[in-house]
């Protein structure tokens, strides 16, 4: 399935991801490695917000929107990658750094009036 | 009438008083950022629902160890800027910090085994940063975290 650049990518927040001010934190997307990194995404046109950030399974998290085409913009790859629990999940792949990680941070919005409900 | 000493001690006293205040409240500060730290050490695996891994022993002794270092070097200096502006845990089990200085910001990486990386930003354009393929000591980060925190228009 093709991603359009337009298409709106909802990904979890923790609580400690959400800075001060409201803007999102650059942790939220560093995975670890400073190369090579995948990060779990929901494309929004398959899901809600509401279902997306309930995948979290547990209270608190908010959750985060970024158009398509800023990780691009940045080097990298925006791929569908549906799961049979998850139809709507994407992956951002390539290469990842400190300032990398904080030009995507800031194009993120935070979904406002959206938060996880505890798993029943 | 007031004489002159009266309003000199006075004045003296209530410059003291806004003395301690101040003093009560970076110290305040200082507590929350402990208190946020200590909430950081203590995050299961997976506390970012995409399977992160807790916070290790070596990133949160550097942590600490590192604002106990700052916080000393600063002395009575240490103001209101010393807190950092943003403490978050990394999935990889590391720890980050982010202080604000007038021009500037530093984001400082702690990795899993408590090793330091920087970031140094001025109106969004990175203007300093650290070689990941050679280490950063802690006095190298303290170093670059006091010129954030003075006035760095200069740079």
């Amino acid at each position: 399935m093709e991603i359009d650049d337009e298409d709106v990518l909802y990904r979890r927040l923790a609580r400690h991801q959400v800075n001060p001010d409201g803007t999102v934190n650059s942790s939220a997307f560093k995975r670890g490695a400073v190369f090579d990194t995948e990060m779990s995404v929901d494309i929004s046109r398959l899901t809600t917000p509401q279902e997306s950030v309930d995948r979290a399974g547990r209270a608190g998290f908010r959750l985060g929107s970024v158009q398509a085409k800023h990780p691009r913009t940045l080097g990298f790859d925006v791929e569908a990658d549906p799961m049979p629990d998850n139809p709507s999940h994407a992956l951002i792949k390539g290469k990842n750094d400190q300032a990398t990680s904080r030009s995507l941070a800031r194009n993120v919005q935070i979904v406002v009036g959206v938060e996880s409900r505890q798993a029943h | 009438m007031a004489s002159t000493k009266d309003r000199l001690i006075r004045d003296i006293l209530s410059t003291l008083e806004d003395h301690r205040r101040r003093d009560e409240h970076v110290q305040r500060r200082l507590a929350s950022a402990r208190r946020a730290l200590d909430e950081v050490a203590r995050l299961p695996q997976d506390w970012d629902s995409y399977g992160a891994r807790a916070p290790t022993g070596a990133a949160v002794s550097a942590a600490y160890g590192l604002l106990a270092a700052l916080w000393e070097h600063l002395g009575e200096a240490a103001g209101e800027d010393a807190v950092p502006w943003a403490i978050a845990p990394l999935a990889d089990g590391g720890v980050q910090f982010e202080w604000h200085g007038p021009s500037d910001m530093i984001e400082v990486e702690i990795g899993p085994g408590g090793d330091f990386d920087y970031l140094v930003e001025r109106d969004e354009v990175t203007t300093e940063r650290s070689d990941p393929s050679t280490g950063t000591s802690t006095e190298a980060v303290i170093g670059h975290i006091r010129r954030v925190l003075d006035d760095s228009s200069e740079a």
